[in-house]
């Protein structure tokens, strides 16, 4: 007798919600995968073997491309070939928020006093819904960049939140920016030390205008000098162009403040991807005194991280931001994969970067 | 200002070893990488060239050295390879007849194998690095060794060799 029924069906998404609702061991993950570069490769000789004939390099050689083994920075072929930045292009860095995961940790994590100072270990296992229904996710369905989890892929979780970055809405204010201040336990005017922030993430809508910059403010007293990181998103700033979020659900911001435990430089890039299309910022300095080096502000008064502000290119910009958080970050390497089809992964994942925030602290 | 030696001298060993070999064939593609090729990079049959060791091979008295007319600091400086040939069950060069025991016919396997070993150790030792080299380099010794590790993984029909490669340049800078 034919029997329909597909017995031993693990509802995965039923299950995390659940387990979700008693314990802390569903986490909210973003998904990282670092731009694949081309290969360096080299397809020209002289054949002459004479320097100064006026030809140069430009005879081709016999075969197909040597690849050298290493990537360029802009893939440049040796020897005269235009620039080849196909593989980049069409595999971008990938930063996707919302990938929810049971994480079962072996040691979540753990530090180890070696030789060369101080290494932060870990391993966990990730349990995942089946691979169809991550890419029935925001994003996750709408880029076309991402296909699979892969070895060498990242889930960035959040190991500790530091601040949490109040609620609010706010209607073509201050040249259509909403500034967004910390509440922390619950007290607003709680210092909040940037050393211990990797980054942040927000949930926003936007009705009217395209969101050009997010900055941020630290160091900022009355009578001190402030501090600014811009992620800038205009094209005029070296961004890919401003970014329209709309008013129709929240979109999930979630952007680095520092990058590998180090201040953000000016000139650093980040992505975002908003309806599965990737927008590139480029932090820029502000302020009276340049850019923020998250990595100094201590948690005094006059050192500390102060506020977000988002900036539209709009005056009647209406900008809705809940669930702000500035958190430090656990960063966990995809190790291997075990794909029960259509039931769920088993995702092992280690970390094996970290390192100690009191040294952050003392060295900023 | 000291010029990039190594980096040169290893594209020109990596390209010189990919014209001379595959000039010899009728417009087949023999593939050669760099350490090592991410598996879905790889194409066969493959050259790989690995690094395995470089330091001083010679050191001169007060560190002087010439290269042509220049002098300056320098040494003997040595840089071991490993070559590795890997050819899959499919892999098949046509060789083009006057480089072949035949007319123009296809090298598979095993065959393939014993041609692309003399072939890339003819082509060591007869390559004009003047030709590759995007700097002037000055190599001044090369030694291949026995090709070793000749042989068949099943499980992945490959067909493979290795053979250590030295070369000793003039560091000068």
């Amino acid at each position: 007798m034919a029997n329909t029924v597909k017995l031993g069906s693990v509802n995965f998404p039923k299950l995390m919600r659940q387990v979700g609702y008693r314990t802390n061991q569903v986490r909210d993950l973003v998904f990282a995968r670092d731009a694949i570069f081309q290969k360096t490769v080299g397809n020209k000789k002289d054949a002459d073997g004479s320097s100064g004939d006026g030809t140069g390099r430009s005879d081709a050689m016999a075969g197909p491309d040597v690849s050298f083994g290493y990537e360029g920075r802009l893939s440049t072929a040796l020897a005269g070939t235009a620039a080849n930045t196909a593989y980049h292009v069409s595999s971008p860095e990938l930063i996707l928020p919302g990938l929810k995961a049971v994480q079962t940790p072996i040691v979540s994590r753990s530090g180890n006093l070696e030789r060369t100072g101080h290494r932060i270990t870990g391993a966990c296992t990730f349990y995942m819904p089946p691979m169809g229904y991550i890419k029935a996710l925001d994003n996750f369905s709408e880029t076309t960049q991402f296909d699979e989890l892969e070895t060498y892929d990242k889930l960035i979780d959040v190991e500790r939140i530091i601040g949490h970055i109040k609620e609010e809405t706010i209607t073509a204010e201050r040249n259509a920016s909403l500034f967004l201040t910390f509440n922390k336990g619950g007290l607003e005017a709680d210092l909040v030390p940037g050393y211990e922030i990797d980054r942040f993430r927000i949930k926003l809508k936007v009705t009217t205008g395209a969101v050009e910059l997010f900055k941020w403010y630290a160091g900022e007293s009355a009578s001190v000098d402030e501090v600014q990181l811009n992620w800038d998103f205009r094209t005029s700033a070296g961004g890919s162009g401003k970014v329209t979020f709309g008013d129709s659900v929240y979109r999930t911001v979630d952007m680095p403040l520092m990058i590998d435990g180090k201040a953000v430089v000016a000139g650093d890039t980040a992505t975002i991807y908003v309806d599965g299309t990737a927008h590139t910022a480029v932090a820029t300095a502000g302020g009276n005194d340049g850019i923020m080096e998250l990595n100094k502000m201590v948690g005094a008064s006059d050192s500390e991280l102060q506020r977000l502000q988002v900036e539209t290119d709009n005056a009647n910009s209406v900008i809705d931001v809940i669930e702000g958080i500035a958190y430090k970050a656990a960063e966990w390497r995809i190790e291997s994969i075990k794909d029960y089809r259509d039931e769920y992964m088993e995702v092992a994942a280690v970390r094996v970067r970290g390192n100690r925030t009191s040294r952050r602290r003392a060295y900023g | 200002m000291a010029t990039d030696f190594l980096n040169v001298i290893e594209r020109a060993l990596m390209m010189g070893v990919s014209d001379t070999i595959n000039g010899l064939t009728d417009s087949e593609n023999i593939h050669v990488f760099g350490e090592f090729p991410e598996s879905e990079d790889l194409k066969f049959p493959a050259v790989i060239v690995q690094q395995t060791g470089s330091g001083f091979e010679e050191q001169m008295m007060g560190q002087k050295i010439t290269m042509g007319s220049t002098a300056g600091t320098g040494e003997i400086y040595g840089v071991s390879y490993t070559i590795h040939i890997i050819c899959e069950k499919e892999s098949q060069v046509q060789v083009k007849s006057a480089n072949s025991s035949a007319g123009d016919v296809y090298y598979k396997q095993r065959r393939l194998l014993n041609w692309l070993m003399l072939n890339v150790a003819n082509s060591v030792s007869d390559l004009n690095w003047d030709v590759y080299e995007e700097e002037n380099s000055q190599v001044l010794e090369r030694h291949l060794e026995s090709w070793g590790n000749i042989g068949f993984i099943p499980e992945l029909q490959w067909y493979g060799a290795s053979a250590d490669f030295l070369l000793t340049f003039t560091n000068i800078r």
